[in-house]
C-alpha cells in the first residue's frame, strides 16, 4: 500500500483487538477536548522506533517527537527543531533544537540522543539512507547533518527519524515508549494489540494544537466491527471499507474520501529478459488498453476512485494535469499491437498475491482482461517468512499491486523507477531516468518539478506501468466529536494525530 | 502418586515432540525472514545483520537448544518484528481465551448437564430437541452461527457490542456485555456435542442393573436419578467436558477472529503469518500446557470419582 | 433382557449385497445419499451446470442481488458469478474431502491394523504418537503449519488428513484387538493361512463397516475444516471453493448480505449430509444399541393402537385367599418399525402368603419380564398393554403411587448379578443404610443397628468391615447377601428373586438357597422365584408355574410338577434340565 514502509507487511497480519471500553469517568461525557478515541484497522508495530510504519500508526505520533514532520506534499513543519535550513547542494540539514525539551522519563533531549537517533537507523530497515552522515554540533541547539551525496528525499530521510534518549537506543528494550511527543503512554491501562491508552503530555512544545487530554486506540479490524464501534460510539474515527460509506453516512457520520494509491500492473521486466516479449513497448502498451478504468472504478472500487493514466497522484510535483490518456479501453486496438509485436498468440505470466492486498476483488478481472490478448495470468500466493523477499526476488517480470502514490512525487520516483529503487524489480537503469535523477538531487523546486513531469511522461509512453485508478482509503468521522480541518499525510492513507481537532 | 509422575513425564515428552516438530518446521528461510521484519526497502547488508541479530544463523538444534532454554527460565524470546516479549504478549492473550473458553465450558456444563438429563429421562420432545441440536451443532461451523449473531443482536438489535474485549476490572457490565455473544457462539457447538454424551451416558447408567434394584427397593426416583444415576455419569460427563476444553481451544481461534478479540488464536494465526516463530512458538507451548493439564486434570477428577482407581 | 449397553457396538453380521438396499430403504438413509450423489453428480457436471466458467467475471454484476437476471444467487465483490462459483467449488470442495478422508483412514486405519493385530513396540509407539495429536486442537497446529504449507489447501487439508488419523487408528486397533482373540482367527491359523489372508479374510471384513461409519462423520469435519481454514484466510484464494466463496462474501457483507447465505447453507447442508448418513449407516450397519424412549403421551397412543388391535379385555377379579395377583398382563415392546412386538400374552398368576413360587422357563420365555412388572420396574421401553397386579386386593397397575408406595416396602427384589446390581460408587453401607432410610422412616443410626444385626443374619462375618467397602471390593457371594440384606432390612410381605443364585458358584448357591429359605419360614415371606433351574426349584419351591414363549403352560405344586408333568412342554424342560445338569457337574 505504501511505497517507502514495511507497514505493508503488517497489512498481512489479521491481528485484532478492540474493546469497547470507555476510560473511566468519560462514560456519557461529550466534551469535545476531553477524549479522542481513534479506531485503528490493524494493530500497531511494537515500539521500536526504528520500525515503524506511516499507515494508521497515530500511537508513534503520539509518543514521540521529529526534528522536523513533513506534510502532505513533502515539504517541512517544526517540530522539535524550531527552525531549520537545508544547504551544501541537498547535501545537509542543519536544525535548531527548541530549549527545555524534554522526554517522557524526565531527562532533557540533547543533540547527542538526537545523533544517536539517527545513528541507531542504519540498523533499521532504511538502514542505507542513513550510512555515512557525518555529525556537527556547532552549539548547544545546533546540530548538522551531511551526506557526502546530494539527497533528492533528504526531507522524507529527516522526518522518519524518531528521537529518544540515547539510553533507550543503547539499552534496545522497546516495552514502554520514551519520547518527547505530544502524548505518554499510560502502559497500566494499555491492552498490547487492542486498546492503547494515552495521556497528554502538557509540557509538549505545541500542546495548543493537541487539544484532546486524553487519547486512546483502539485495534478494530474487521470493517463491520470498525462500523459498528464508530456508530454505536465506542470510536470517534476509524477507516472504512469503501462499501460501508452509505451506513456510515446514515448514521450522521463525516466521510473524507483518499486517493493515496495508484493500483496498477507493475511492468518492470521492461528489457524482456525473462519475458521477451515485454520488451517491447507495443505489447507493454497492448496490456494498458484492455481495461475498462470507468467501469472499474464504478463497480470493483463502487464509485470511489478516479481513471487514470499517470501513476503520480494530482497535486504533487510528478503529476502532469492535462494528460490525456494514451491508451484508452480498446481491446480490438490492443490486439492489432500485440499482432504488430508478433506476440498475438501471447504469453504466460505469475502474478504473485498476498492477504489483505484487495487481490480477491482486483485480479479476477485484470486476469480476464489480459486474457483478451491471449496473456494467460496465473496466481502465485505468496505467504510466509519468504512472501516478500519473493515478491522483491524479481523473478516476477510483471506485478499486480495496489501501490501507494507518495505526496513526495521524487520519493515516488526513487522507490519505483530508479535503478535502486525496490519497486524496480529487476534493478535494471536506464539513462532517461537515472541522468534525471541525479540532477533533481541539486535542482530548485521549480527545476525538479519540471524534470519529474519529464519523468512522467517517458514512463507513460513507454508504459512501464498500466495504472488503472485513483483510489484509497476511506476515513469517517463523527463531527459531533471530531473536526478535521487538515490533511497532512503525505501517503494520503489517513489524517495524522495533528489533524485531530 | 507414581503414575502421576508417569502421566507428567508422558506429558513433558509430548510438549518436547510437539514444539520440536513445530520449530523444525519452521526453521530455515533466514533471509526471507530478516527481509520481512526490515521491510521493503531493506538492504542486503542489514539484512545479514538482522540475521545475526536474530540468531537465525545458527543451525536448528542450537536454536531450539536455546529456546527450550529460555523456555526453562521462563524467558520465551521475544517478536521479531515489534521485539515485544513474547511473555508479555501471551499475558496481554492468553486470558481473553481463557476467559472465553472457561466461561463457555462452565455454561456447557451446566447446559448439558440440564438438557442430556432430561433428554435421557423425560425422553418425547426434549430428547428430539437434544438430538437435532446435536445435529444441528456438529453442522453448522461455529462461525456461521457467530456471523449469524453478530448479524442479529449487534448489527440489527444493538443488544451486545459487536465486537471487542474489556477486562473485567475495567468495567464488570461491559466485560459481561463483550463476552455474551462469542460465548453464546462457541456454546451451541460444545453444549450440543456434550449434552448428547451425557445424554447416552445416562441412558447407559439408567440401563445398568445397580439403578434397577435401587428403584425395586422403593427409593424415590427423582433420588435415584440425582444420587446414583448422574454420580455414575460424572465421569464420561467429565471426560467429555475435557475433551470439549481442547476443542473449544481451537473453536476459539475463529471465533476471536470474527469479534476482533485479542487473544491466544489471534496471536498464533496473525504470527504463523508472518514467521513470526518466537511468537508462533509461544502460543503453540501455550496450548500443549493447557491441554496437558486439562487432561490431567479430567483424569484426577475421574479418578476422584471411581471408588475402583482410588483404592 | 436388561443387556447393558455395550461400550463398543457389537458389528451385526454383514450382508453384502443388503447394505446398499437397507440404506435406500431407510427415508433418511435415502434422502442423504441422494443429496451427496447429486453433489458428485453436480461436480462432474460443472461445466455443464454453471453459467458462467470459473474465472468469468462481470463488473455490471459486482454485489449484484440474488435473483439478478442471469445471476441467480448473485455476484460477489469482483462480479464473480455466485452460483456459479459454487458449482465450481463443490469440486475443489470434494477433492479437499477426500484428501482429508483418503490420507487420515490410510494413515490411520493401516497402523491401527497393523498395531492391532502385531501389538508390540509399534503399537506402543503409534499410541504415544495417536495421543500426542489427538491431546491438540488441530486447527492451532494446522495454523502453525500455515508457514510451511502456505495457502495451499491440498496440503493443509493433508495435515488436517494427519490430525484425525489417531481417530482412525483407535477404532481399528480396539477393533482388531477384539476380532483377533476370535476364534476364528486362532481357527483361520491353525488351518495355515498367512497373516495376509487372515487379515484379508476376517480382520478386514470385521473393520470394513465401522470405517465405512467413521468415515462419513470425518467428511463432515473436512467440509467443516475447509470453510473454516478458508475463512481464517489460511486457504488457496486462487481456487474456488465453498470456504473462499464464504470468504470473499463475507468479505463485502455489508455490501451484500445475501452473498453469505449460500456457501453458508451448503457447507451446512452438505455436513449435515454427511453426519446423518453416518448415523444412519451406523443404525444399519450395526446392531444399534440405541434406546428409542417413549414419552408419556406416545407410550398412551401405542398402547391404545395395541388395545384397538386386541380388542376388550374383560378385567378379572384378584383371588381373595392370595397376598399378590396378576390377571390378564399383557407386555410388549416397540419394534423399529412401529410395530409392537408382545412378549407376554396375558397371564394370570396368584401367589398366597409364605408361599415360595417357582417361575420357570427359558430365557425370553417372558419370566423376567413378568418379575419386573410386579415391581414395577420393566425397562423403560417395555409397554405395560394391559393387565393388573393386585396387591391385597388393590390394583397397583391402576395407580402408580399405590406401586411406588408398595415397591421396595411391601415387594422387595434380589437381582439376578450381584456384582452389577451395587451402586460401584458408593460404600455397601452407604447405600444399605441409605436405602433403608428412605423406605422406612428412622435415623440413620437406627438403621445402621438394624442392618449390622442383618448383615450378620444373611452370614457376613465382619459386617462393620463390610459396610465400609466398595462394591468391587467384595466377592459375589457376598454381594449377594448383602443384596439379600437390603431385600429384607424393609421388611416386606412379598421378594420377587430374579435367577438369585445364577451368578454364583455352587456351594455358595446351596448357601444362599438355605439362606433365602430360613428367611421366608422366619418371616412368613411369599417368594416369586424366577429361574431357568429345575433343580432349585425342587430344592426350595412349594408350587411352579412353567412358561413358554409369554404364556403360562402348566401351574401345580412342585410334586405334581416333577412327578407327572402334564404339558408336553414341562416334559422336555424336566428332560433337558436334567442333561445340562449333567453336562454341568461333568465340566
Amino acid at each position: 500500500m505504501s511505497i517507502g514502509t514495511p507497514q505493508f507487511i503488517s497489512r498481512l497480519v489479521t491481528t485484532a483487538g478492540v474493546t469497547a471500553i470507555m476510560v473511566a469517568g468519560s462514560v456519557g461525557a461529550v466534551a469535545g477536548k476531553e477524549l479522542l478515541t481513534l479506531g485503528a484497522t490493524l494493530d500497531m508495530y511494537g515500539w521500536n522506533p526504528g520500525n515503524q510504519p506511516g499507515y494508521q500508526n497515530w500511537a508513534a505520533e503520539a509518543v514521540w517527537g521529529n526534528l522536523v514532520k513533513c506534510n502532505s506534499v513533502g515539504g517541512l513543519e517544526a517540530d522539535m527543531a524550531e527552525s531549520w535550513e537545508v544547504s551544501n547542494g541537498n547535501r545537509t540539514f542543519t536544525a535548531k533544537l527548541r530549549p527545555d525539551l524534554k522526554f517522557s522519563d524526565g531527562s532533557p533531549v540533547a543533540l547527542e540522543d538526537v545523533k544517536a537517533s539517527f545513528e541507531f537507523l542504519t540498523t533499521s530497515g532504511r538502514g542505507a539512507d542513513y550510512e555515512d552522515i557525518e555529525f556537527e554540533m556547532p552549539d548547544a541547539q545546533t546540530i548538522s547533518l551531511s551526506w557526502p551525496e546530494p539527497q533528492p528525499i533528504l526531507n522524507n530521510k529527516i522526518c522518519s527519524a524518531n528521537i529518544l534518549p540515547m539510553t533507550v537506543l543503547a539499552a534496545g528494550n522497546w516495552d514502554v515508549p520514551i519520547g518527547s511527543g505530544p502524548y505518554v503512554l499510560d502502559d497500566g491501562a494499555t491492552t498490547t494489540g487492542s486498546e492503547y491508552v494515552f495521556k497528554k503530555n502538557s509540557d509538549h512544545w505545541n500542546a495548543s494544537d493537541y487539544p484532546y487530554d486524553n487519547l486512546v486506540i483502539k485495534v478494530i479490524t474487521a470493517d463491520g466491527a470498525a462500523v459498528s464501534a464508530l456508530t454505536t460510539g465506542q470510536i470517534d474515527a476509524t477507516l472504512v471499507a469503501a462499501g460501508s460509506l452509505e451506513t456510515v453516512k446514515a448514521a450522521g457520520m463525516e466521510v473524507i474520501q483518499f486517493l493515496g494509491q495508484t493500483p496498477r500492473l507493475i511492468i518492470s521486466d521492461r528489457t524482456g529478459a525473462k519475458i521477451p516479449a515485454l520488451g517491447d513497448v507495443r505489447v507493454r502498451q497492448a496490456m494498458n488498453m484492455v481495461f475498462d478504468k470507468a467501469a472499474m472504478a464504478e463497480h470493483l472500487y463502487l464509485g470511489n476512485a478516479e481513471p487514470t493514466a499517470q501513476v503520480y497522484r494530482k497535486g504533487t510535483a510528478a503529476h502532469i494535469v492535462d494528460l490525456e490518456d494514451p491508451y484508452p479501453f480498446d481491446v480490438e486496438k490492443a490486439r492489432e499491437l500485440m499482432a504488430e509485436a508478433g506476440f498475438a498468440d501471447g504469453f504466460e505470466l505469475e502474478f504473485p498475491t498476498m492477504t489483505g492486498q484487495n487481490f480477491e476483488t482486483l485480479l479476477p478481472y485484470v486476469r480476464q482482461q489480459l486474457a483478451l490478448i491471449n496473456i494467460r495470468v496465473t496466481e502465485v500466493p505468496l505467504s510466509g517468512a519468504n512472501a516478500i523477499s519473493d515478491l522483491l526476488s524479481g523473478k516476477f517480470p510483471v506485478v499486480l499491486w495496489q501501490l501507494g502514490n507518495d505526496g513526495n512525487s521524487a520519493f515516488q520516483i526513487y522507490v519505483e523507477s530508479t535503478v535502486d529503487g525496490w519497486w524496480n524489480l529487476q534493478h535494471v537503469g536506464n539513462e532517461f531516468i537515472d541522468g534525471r535523477w541525479v540532477k533533481i538531487a541539486t535542482a530548485s523546486a521549480e527545476e525538479s518539478a519540471a524534470l519529474q513531469q519529464e519523468i512522467n511522461r517517458y514512463v507513460v509512453d513507454e508504459a512501464w506501468f498500466a495504472p488503472f485508478v485513483y483510489m484509497g482509503s476511506t476515513y469517517a468521522f463523527n463531527p459531533e466529536k471530531v473536526s478535521i480541518p487538515t490533511q497532512s499525510d503525505a501517503e494520503a492513507l489517513t489524517p495524522k494525530l495533528r489533524d485531530f481537532q | 502418586m507414581s503414575s502421576l509422575i508417569k502421566s507428567l513425564l508422558r506429558s513433558i515428552g509430548v510438549v518436547l515432540v510437539v514444539t520440536f516438530a513445530t520449530f523444525a518446521l519452521m526453521y530455515g528461510n533466514a533471509p526471507g525472514i530478516a527481509q520481512s521484519v526490515l521491510g521493503l526497502s531493506a538492504s542486503p547488508e542489514s539484512i545479514q545483520q538482522k540475521i545475526m541479530q536474530l540468531g537465525l544463523d545458527r543451525p536448528l538444534l542450537v536454536q531450539y537448544w536455546n529456546w527450550i532454554a529460555g523456555v526453562v527460565t521462563g524467558d520465551l524470546g521475544r517478536s521479531y518484528y515489534t521485539s515485544e516479549s513474547v511473555s508479555k504478549a501471551l499475558s496481554n492473550r492468553v486470558p481473553v481465551t481463557l476467559t472465553l473458553v472457561l466461561m463457555t465450558l462452565g455454561l456447557t456444563a451446566i447446559f448439558s448437564v440440564l438438557l442430556g438429563v432430561f433428554a435421557a429421562v423425560k425422553g418425547g420432545w426434549i430428547d428430539r430437541v437434544v438430538q437435532w441440536l446435536s445435529v444441528l451443532g456438529t453442522a453448522v461451523p461455529g462461525y456461521v452461527i457467530a456471523i449469524v449473531l453478530v448479524f442479529a443482536f449487534a448489527v440489527m438489535w444493538r443488544l451486545f457490542p459487536a465486537t471487542g474485549y474489556v477486562p473485567p476490572h475495567r468495567n464488570l457490565t461491559q466485560w459481561f456485555m463483550s463476552l455474551v455473544l462469542p460465548v453464546s457462539a462457541l456454546l451451541i457447538g460444545a453444549v450440543a456435542g456434550v449434552a448428547t454424551q451425557i445424554r447416552s451416558a445416562m441412558l447407559d447408567m439408567l440401563d445398568r442393573d445397580f439403578v434397577r434394584t435401587l428403584r425395586a427397593r422403593g427409593i424415590d426416583e427423582r433420588l435415584v436419578l440425582f444420587r446414583h444415576v448422574l454420580r455414575n455419569a460424572a465421569a464420561p460427563g467429565l471426560t467429555a467436558l475435557s475433551l470439549t476444553m481442547i476443542a473449544l481451544l481451537g473453536g476459539a481461534v475463529f471465533i476471536e477472529l470474527v469479534f476482533a478479540l485479542p487473544g491466544m488464536g489471534q496471536l498464533a494465526n496473525a504470527s504463523a503469518q508472518i514467521s513470526d516463530v518466537p511468537m508462533v512458538m509461544g502460543t503453540v507451548l501455550v496450548t500443549i500446557v493447557l491441554v496437558l493439564a486439562t487432561n490431567l486434570l479430567a483424569d484426577i477428577g475421574v479418578a476422584l470419582l471411581n471408588p475402583k482407581s482410588r483404592s | 433382557m436388561a443387556a447393558h449397553s455395550a461400550t463398543v457396538a457389537p458389528v451385526a453380521p454383514i450382508r453384502r449385497e443388503s447394505t446398499l438396499l437397507q440404506l435406500l430403504r431407510n427415508r433418511q438413509g435415502l434422502i442423504w445419499l441422494s443429496y451427496l450423489v447429486l453433489l458428485v453428480a453436480v461436480a462432474l457436471l460443472a461445466p455443464t451446470l454453471a453459467l458462467y466458467d470459473v474465472n468469468v467475471t462481470d463488473l455490471a454484476a459486482t454485489n449484484a442481488k440474488p435473483f439478478t437476471p442471469g445471476h441467480p444467487l448473485g455476484g460477489d465483490g469482483a462480479g464473480y458469478d455466485i452460483y456459479s462459483r459454487l458449482i465450481w467449488g463443490s469440486r475443489q470442495t470434494l477433492i479437499a474431502v477426500l484428501i482429508v478422508v483418503s490420507v487420515s483412514a490410510a494413515i490411520g486405519a493401516t497402523s491401527g491394523l497393523v498395531a492391532g493385530f502385531y501389538r508390540g513396540i509399534f503399537e506402543t509407539a503409534a499410541s504415544f504418537v495417536s495421543d500426542a495429536i489427538m491431546s491438540l486442537p488441530g486447527v492451532v497446529l494446522l495454523i502453525a503449519l500455515y508457514a510451511v504449507t502456505g495457502p495451499n489447501l491440498p496440503a493443509a487439508m493433508g495435515v488436517f488428513g494427519v490430525i484425525v488419523a489417531p481417530t482412525y487408528y483407535r477404532l481399528v486397533r480396539s477393533i482388531v484387538i477384539t476380532v483377533r482373540k476370535e476364534l476364528y482367527i486362532d481357527a483361520a491359523r491353525v488351518s495355515g493361512l498367512s497373516d495376509l489372508r487372515i487379515v484379508g479374510r476376517h480382520v478386514l471384513w470385521a473393520v470394513r463397516a465401522p470405517i465405512i461409519i467413521h468415515s462419513s462423520f470425518i467428511m463432515a469435519a473436512g467440509i467443516g475444516i475447509e470453510s473454516g481454514v478458508s475463512f481464517i484466510g489460511l486457504g488457496n484464494p486462487a481456487a474456488a471453493s465453498w470456504g473462499t466463496t464464504l470468504q470473499r462474501s463475507f468479505n463485502g457483507i455489508y455490501n451484500n448480505p445475501w452473498g453469505v447465505v449460500w456457501p453458508s447453507l451448503l457447507i451446512s447442508i452438505t455436513i449435515l449430509a454427511f453426519v446423518l448418513l453416518g448415523n444412519v449407516l451406523s443404525d444399519v450397519l450395526q446392531s444399534s444399541s440405541r434406546n428409542k424412549v417413549l414419552s408419556a403421551r406416545q407410550r398412551r397412543s401405542v398402547i391404545a393402537r395395541s388395545a384397538a388391535v386386541i380388542g376388550e379385555v374383560a378385567t378379572a377379579e384378584p383371588s381373595k385367599d392370595s397376598i399378590l395377583s396378576i390377571r390378564g398382563l399383557r407386555i410388549g415392546y416397540l419394534t423399529p418399525d412401529g410395530e409392537v412386538r408382545e412378549v407376554v400374552h396375558g397371564v394370570d398368576f396368584d401367589l398366597r402368603r409364605g408361599e415360595i413360587h417357582g417361575l420357570v422357563g427359558e430365557s425370553g420365555s417372558g419370566k423376567s419380564q413378568i418379575a419386573f412388572a410386579t415391581l414395577g420396574i420393566l425397562p423403560r421401553e417395555a409397554l405395560v398393554l394391559d393387565g393388573s397386579v393386585f396387591l391385597n386386593g388393590e390394583d397397583l397397575m391402576a395407580d402408580p403411587r399405590k406401586m411406588r408406595a408398595a415397591r421396595g416396602r411391601r415387594i422387595a427384589y434380589i437381582p439376578q448379578e450381584p456384582m452389577s446390581n451395587l451402586d460401584p460408587s458408593f460404600t455397601v453401607g452407604a447405600q444399605l443404610i441409605y436405602g433403608l432410610c428412605a423406605v422406612r422412616p428412622m435415623s440413620r443410626p437406627e438403621a445402621r443397628e438394624i442392618l449390622l444385626a442383618l448383615l450378620q443374619r444373611v452370614g457376613i462375618k465382619d459386617p462393620e468391615r463390610v459396610m465400609k467397602m466398595y462394591p468391587h471390593e467384595i466377592s459375589g457371594g457376598m454381594a449377594q447377601r448383602v443384596l439379600i440384606c437390603g431385600a429384607v432390612a424393609s421388611e416386606p410381605d412379598i421378594i420377587v428373586a430374579d435367577e438369585p443364585t445364577t451368578a454364583l458358584d455352587v456351594t455358595v448357591q446351596a448357601e444362599v438357597l438355605d439362606l433365602l429359605r430360613e428367611l421366608s419360614e422366619e418371616r412368613g415371606l411369599a417368594m416369586i422365584l424366577v429361574t431357568h433351574n429345575l433343580g432349585v426349584v425342587a430344592d426350595l419351591c412349594h408350587t411352579v408355574t412353567v412358561m413358554k414363549d409369554g404364556r403360562f403352560v402348566e401351574n401345580a405344586g412342585v410334586e405334581q410338577i416333577f412327578d407327572s408333568p402334564s404339558d408336553p412342554y414341562t416334559v422336555e424342560l424336566l428332560r433337558s434340565s436334567r442333561s445340562v445338569e449333567l453336562m454341568e457337574i461333568a465340566s
